[in-house]
């Protein structure tokens, strides 16, 4: 086909990941059971043996000899006696004698595990195992593994002790008025708290094991009757592609997920509380969490729905229309302000005004650097003290940043290090950088500063712009899972408009994102009240 | 990259910043001199007629490129006039865009150098302005579509507003009543006007890609029109500002409109940075698009070599003739020359190959419209 | 195959990248390098030999703005703040070329001229009335004028005028562009800038630029414009008949209009709106033009006798009254400078483009048009305010 020509690369490498897709990722194999529960246990001792933790425990039931492999530091003791050991342990006595017992037939023939999972453990939470590797994935997520002598079907019975945080306020996405819930970092929770808000039941939860030695698990959730079926495909393909040890935290998960892993801007968004979860779900996007994050993935993502924060929905819509355009403003601000400062400095003081120029002039008559290496001196303090106070406790954090900031600056001026013109100025982008909703964007900020600030003392304000069209280039040619970066500015759709730099009210809000191409394009349909409005009219 | 999209599609939207990416840029900051040195006072007039014209061969254009809907015009210019004379066409249109860069950048690298970089050579602005190009187009259309669409409107608005300033301080008795000096002067401006339009054939080239193709024309004539519009309103603006007799004399006249603004005083000095800083994105948008469709022509007529690699082969080759001229008036001679075949590959061009069809359709060589081009 | 292909693509762009980054910078220039021009100051002196040939000689002020004694302390300290250096340095050079003048302060000073920021250039009288054709044509060729720098004919030594110290601005060439930009506006003067004048001189148009005198008191004084033809200074204009020309000329800002009533007391008349148009007609081959003058003003000041605005009709006859004098006012100054200059100091050469026979005679012998051209005036004079009191006190000296 003619078109390939441009994306003959993209074809290469979707072959590619289909390839890896077909190659087993487990190392362990599916062979099957033993018969024999101490040929079973010899080996499960030899493939997990050495760990401390491992334990097993030997019990008779209805004549028959039963064992429970666990990990001691996963399981909970007390669910594990309550709901298996104790249950095994009262029934041996109930049916004394072979023919009495439920399961009748031949010794060989008979089956004892189908009745101790239906009658026997009272935990919700089990699973027939048939082969090592299930068995030991299973020993490894914290289940106790229930084997029988004589049957070559295990029973994973979940018993894990559940010991994640409590819910705490989010520190990154703060709200002042909205819910104060975040993440925590067990996935369980996690889609608890998604489920609590969104009863729906075409809320789907897949989960994914992903990680060779971490197994985590991962769950995609999504609307099966909103979210477009191509993304939900693409999603499950990219993440069974994924080929790692470990996901540490969610930052991995982004960078394998994503399209362009080179590029500066997230293609997803990261967020920490359910109900923004929530709302992005209802919009038709798609969640990915994963096992030991206290984030989840929302995608796809544009570079407008980066810029949006909780509180533009928790306040009135003029407020938050007002609010969008001042969080633009930052971002321009806190990307360009050093860039132009110089390049109008150093390169076209023509577009200073007169008075402006000489009150500057006279200003710096006592600095001795360039202004380039005091703009760089000044950043870089900032930069410290950013750093500095991340690192510090907090109460100590507040007092360097303050104090660093206020001392530093004001005694580099008197030193005449640097000119009272340039404090102000990376003063004003080190501030706007704080407005940026997503945390990963403020970094993106910094670096584009840098680099902005290194075009403009190339080549003044020409390349200072043409810094500025490599951006708007590569930000042009992102692509968040087949939805362009740019989305509802390019391609032009000017009904997804209504959320975008303005907000208008939520009763108008009755349309999904066109660009996410979901599978019902409205919102909940007209509601009752709007009915009525109309025939009145 | 795989995902929803998988191969390049123009809506209407974004064919209309496509058109008017390419085609509103360099020309216009020199476009009022030429048009009021035979026109004076009525060159206005000109500007929209010159725009009129421009659509009328866009009609004929888009006629031709329906009868080969899936098609560009490298695959049937060897269909229409042979393989020999097709393939040499299809060279000439590669080198027509790849002259239309080289003038553009050099012109634009030298408005940079006079009013931005007065020491700067001419190289580095130019070499600067290529590695610049080649980011966006090594991706494919797409991005750059992208590109214009999102960028082209603010800055459209922002051009339009500063030049609003502008006419604050007009002086409206330079106006006349049209046609007093007859029609003469008003057509004979039109050759020199039209070059300012040249560019909007591109739609020969992505023809195939356009999602509605029964939009098509009017995209484009939206394009055009808002392009002629915003030309006449600049040479309105000229001409109230300066008045025909300084107009003419200046290198650059919309530039030196510029210098005429004053923004509250005392607030900038030197509006023109403004202007330049505003402009340069126009220009920008048609070397991409240009360059882009150089690159593209050539990669279509010689399918061996992959299109990213005759965008290496023709940067070195863009930055060696850009060079060549000594000074911008030698470099307005070559524009000129590059304008003259623009002309042949809007006017005359399209109506040979409408010709062709009707002869081969007569022929049988070709199927009949109903049957095969009938717009998807 | 891919691989080598983008490591080669890298390598090359890397060794553009820092070709660019090695060699870049040729602008770089910290702003403490740059010198400042606010102003220039241009006279003529006694032609002269240079370089072995007898040529125009030109006297050349250029004045640079001296930051440390600019003010402007932003945190230093005060103490830089009275420490009496002057703001500014004039830098006086005699030469014929102006480019090598500004050339040759580089030699003068420890800095690189920056003309970016030019904000006045002063023609000496003796240089307007030779022709400014050489200052003109030096100042449209140079990219970094701006056409707003306002450009005035300075009536005495060129460099007393740029000493004379200012307590608002900087220095003294920022202070008369003040000045001057502040006298266009209020006062009834033509604009006066580097615009104008070559709008005016490509259209070989006669034109007013705005003259600045020192008075007694070493004070710098705009009340006076002078008249431009053919780059050449041909006369001065009193603040009156500039008050006529620009209502004749449609340049119609705020203003005052004061009329003499009895006993040497004046009536003044805000300038409120207005407008003028043009009538022309050809009459028997000699042009004929009437003046429409048309004003809104507010009374301002009322010297003369007891007298009451409370009816309409009173209203009415001062309005009559005071459009009459202005008409016979308006027509002498006409018919005056149409005389005196035989220049179309009127700017009809824009104002009659729709008129195609008048324009032309005008355009192929302006003299002999002036000297055949008829004025007539129209005056219709609006009062539309009278301010809060609707009485004059009666006077006590006339019972």
């Amino acid at each position: 086909m003619q078109f390939n020509l441009f994306w003959r690369k993209s074809v290469d490498k979707s072959k590619r990941f289909l390839l890896r897709e077909k190659q087993a990722v487990n190392t362990i194999g599916k062979t099957p059971l033993h018969a024999s529960l101490v040929k079973n246990a010899e080996e499960l001792t030899e493939r997990l043996g050495g760990s401390s933790d491992f334990a097993a425990c030997h019990l008779t039931c209805l004549d028959r000899k039963v064992s429970l492999f666990f990990l001691r530091s996963l399981a909970d003791p007390d669910r594990l006696n309550r709901q298996v050991i104790v249950s095994l342990q009262q029934r041996a006595g109930l049916f004394p004698t072979a023919q009495a017992s439920p399961v009748t037939g031949d010794k060989e023939e008979r089956s004892l595990l189908p009745f101790i999972q239906e009658g026997i453990v009272s935990a919700s939470d089990t699973q027939r195992v048939e082969d090592w590797q299930t068995a030991i994935e299973q020993i490894l997520y914290g289940k106790a593994l229930l084997l029988v002598d004589g049957e070559s079907v295990g029973l994973a019975v979940g018993v894990k002790k559940e010991n994640g945080r409590s819910i705490e306020p989010p520190d990154t996405e703060q709200s002042v008025i909205g819910p104060k819930e975040s993440f925590v970092e067990t996935l369980n929770t996690n889609i608890g708290l998604v489920r609590q808000r969104l009863r729906d039941p075409y809320l789907r939860v897949e989960s994914v094991v992903v990680g060779r030695r971490t197994k985590q698990e991962t769950a995609v959730l999504y609307l099966a009757d909103v979210a477009n079926p191509r993304i939900v495909e693409e999603v499950r393909r990219r993440l069974s592609c994924i080929e790692t040890d470990s996901l540490i935290g969610q930052m991995q998960l982004q960078e394998y997920l994503e399209n362009n892993s080179f590029s500066l801007f997230p293609q997803l968004r990261p967020t920490e509380r359910p109900d923004v979860t929530c709302s992005y779900l209802i919009e038709g996007n798609v969640a990915v969490m994963v096992e030991g994050a206290s984030h989840a993935l929302l995608l796809p993502i544009t570079f407008f729905q980066l810029l949006e924060t909780v509180d533009d929905y928790y306040t009135s819509w003029q407020y938050a229309t007002l609010i969008r355009f001042v969080r633009m403003i930052a971002l321009f601000l806190s990307i360009t302000t050093p860039g132009l400062y110089l390049s109008l400095v150093a390169y076209n003081p023509e577009l200073i005004p007169t008075r402006l120029l000489i009150s500057m002039d006279a200003a710096r008559v006592k600095v001795a650097f360039p202004f380039l290496v005091e703009i760089f001196i000044m950043e870089l303090m900032i930069e410290i003290l950013r750093e500095a106070g991340i690192k510090l406790p907090k109460p100590v954090g507040q007092a360097v940043s303050i104090i660093g900031g206020l001392v530093i600056g004001e005694a580099a001026v008197n030193a005449n290090l640097v000119s009272p013109v340039t404090v102000v100025i990376v003063a004003l982008t080190a501030i706007s950088s704080f407005t940026a909703p997503v945390y990963y964007l403020g970094i993106t900020y910094r670096i584009l500063r840098f680099f902005l600030l290194l075009c403009s003392s190339l080549l003044g304000t020409y390349g200072f712009i043409l810094g500025l069209f490599l951006i708007h280039a590569h930000v042009a040619r992102l692509v968040s899972f087949g939805v362009p970066y740019l989305a509802p500015l390019s391609p032009l759709r000017l009904r997804d408009w209504t959320d975008m730099l303005v907000r208008i009210p939520v009763k108008k809000l009755q349309t999904r994102p066109a660009f996410l191409k979901t599978r019902k394009p409205k919102k909940a349909g007209d509601s009752p009240m709007m009915h009525r409005d109309r025939r009145n009219k | 990259m795989q995902g929803l999209e998988q191969r390049p599609a123009i809506s209407p939207t974004q064919l209309v910043m496509f058109e008017f990416g390419v085609f509103v840029g360099v020309g216009f900051l020199i476009m009022p001199r030429g048009a009021m040195e035979k026109a004076r006072e009525d060159a206005w007039l000109t500007v929209i007629l010159a725009g009129l014209c421009a659509i009328a061969s866009l009609w004929v254009i888009n006629r031709v490129a329906r009868t080969f809907p899936h098609e560009t015009v490298f695959d049937y210019n060897p269909k229409l006039f042979g393989t020999i004379i097709g393939s040499l066409l299809n060279v000439a249109w590669g080198l027509y865009y790849l002259f239309f860069t080289v003038t553009g950048i050099r012109v634009m690298a030298e408005v940079v150098r006079e009013e931005m970089l007065p020491f700067t050579p001419v190289e580095v602005i130019i070499a600067a302005m290529l590695l610049v190009l080649v980011y966006p187009a090594w991706n494919g259309l797409m991005p750059i579509i992208r590109m214009f669409e999102s960028g082209l409107p603010v800055t459209l608005l922002l051009m339009v507003m500063f030049f609003l300033l502008a006419y604050l301080r007009a002086d409206w008795t330079e106006l006349r009543i049209p046609f007093q000096d007859g029609i003469r002067p008003v057509i004979s401006a039109l050759p020199q006007t039209i070059y300012s339009f040249l560019g909007f054939e591109v739609l020969f080239l992505y023809y195939p890609f356009v999602t509605r193709k029964e939009k098509a024309f009017v995209s484009t004539s939206i394009a055009i029109a808002a392009g002629g519009m915003f030309y006449a309103f600049l040479v309105l603006g000229t001409l109230v500002t300066l008045g025909p007799d300084v107009t003419i004399t200046q290198t650059f006249p919309v530039v030196t409109m510029a210098k005429t603004i004053e923004l509250v005083r005392q607030f900038v000095e030197r509006a023109e940075l403004l202007l330049i800083i505003l402009w340069l994105p126009l220009a920008y948008t048609t070397h991409l698009g240009f360059f882009f469709s150089s690159a593209f022509s050539f990669h279509r007529t010689f399918p061996r070599l992959a299109l990213r690699w005759w965008m290496v082969l023709l940067l070195p080759l863009v930055f060696v003739l850009s060079l060549i001229p000594d000074n911008l008036i030698a470099m307005l001679k070559w524009s000129d020359k590059v304008g003259l075949v623009g002309l042949f590959f809007t006017v005359p061009y399209p109506l040979i190959m409408l010709v062709c069809i009707v002869v081969r359709r007569k022929l049988g060589h070709l199927s009949s419209p109903r049957k095969d081009g009938d717009v998807t | 195959m891919t691989k080598r292909r983008r490591n080669w693509l890298a390598a090359v762009t890397v060794i553009l990248f820092i070709g660019v980054l090695l060699a870049g910078c040729w602008d770089y220039r910290e702003l403490e390098k740059r010198a400042v021009i606010v102003g220039i100051g241009v006279d003529e002196l006694p032609p002269a030999t240079y370089k072995g040939k007898k040529m125009r000689m030109y006297q050349v002020l250029v004045q640079v703005v001296e930051p440390a004694g600019a003010g402007g302390n932003m945190g230093a300290g005060g103490s830089t703040q009275a420490n009496g250096r002057k703001a500014y340095t004039n830098i006086v050079i005699t030469t014929p070329s102006f480019a090598e003048g500004i050339e040759r302060t580089v030699s003068l000073s420890d800095r690189i001229p920056n003309l970016a920021h030019l904000q006045l250039i002063g023609v000496g009288e003796k240089l307007a009335k030779n022709g400014i054709n050489e200052l003109y044509d030096f100042l449209t060729r140079l990219p970094q004028m701006r056409r707003h720098t306002e450009i005035i004919v300075l009536d005495g030594p060129v460099s007393r005028f740029f000493t004379t110290p200012s307590i608002s601005q900087p220095t003294p060439a920022l202070h008369m562009a003040e000045m001057a930009a502040n006298v266009q506006r209020t006062l009834v003067m033509p604009e006066s800038n580097l615009g104008v004048v070559s709008k005016s001189v490509r259209g070989h148009i006669p034109f007013i630029l705005v003259k600045a005198s020192l008075d007694k008191n070493k004070k710098i004084n705009m009340k006076q414009a002078a008249v431009f033809d053919r780059q050449k200074m041909v006369g001065t204009l009193s603040t009156d008949q500039m008050q006529d020309l620009s209502l004749l000329q449609n340049e119609i800002e705020r203003g005052l209009l004061s009329f003499p009533c009895s006993g040497g007391k004046k009536t003044g008349l805000q300038l409120l709106a207005g407008r003028s148009r043009i009538e022309p007609a050809m009459q028997n081959g000699r042009p004929h033009l009437t003046f429409k003058v048309f004003l809104e003003t507010e009374l301002i000041e009322y010297q003369c006798m007891g007298a009451s605005f409370s009816e309409p009709e009173q209203i009415r006859k001062a309005e009559r009254w005071y459009g009459a004098m202005l008409k016979k006012r308006l027509t002498a100054t006409a018919n005056k400078l149409k005389d005196e200059f035989k220049a179309d100091v009127f700017r009809l050469t824009t104002r009659l483009k729709n008129h195609p026979d008048l324009y032309h005679a005008l355009k192929r012998d302006p003299k002999t048009f002036m000297e055949q051209m008829v004025v007539d005036v129209n005056v219709e004079l609006k009062i539309r305010t009278i301010g809060s009191s609707l009485k004059t006190p009666d006077r006590v000296s006339n019972p």
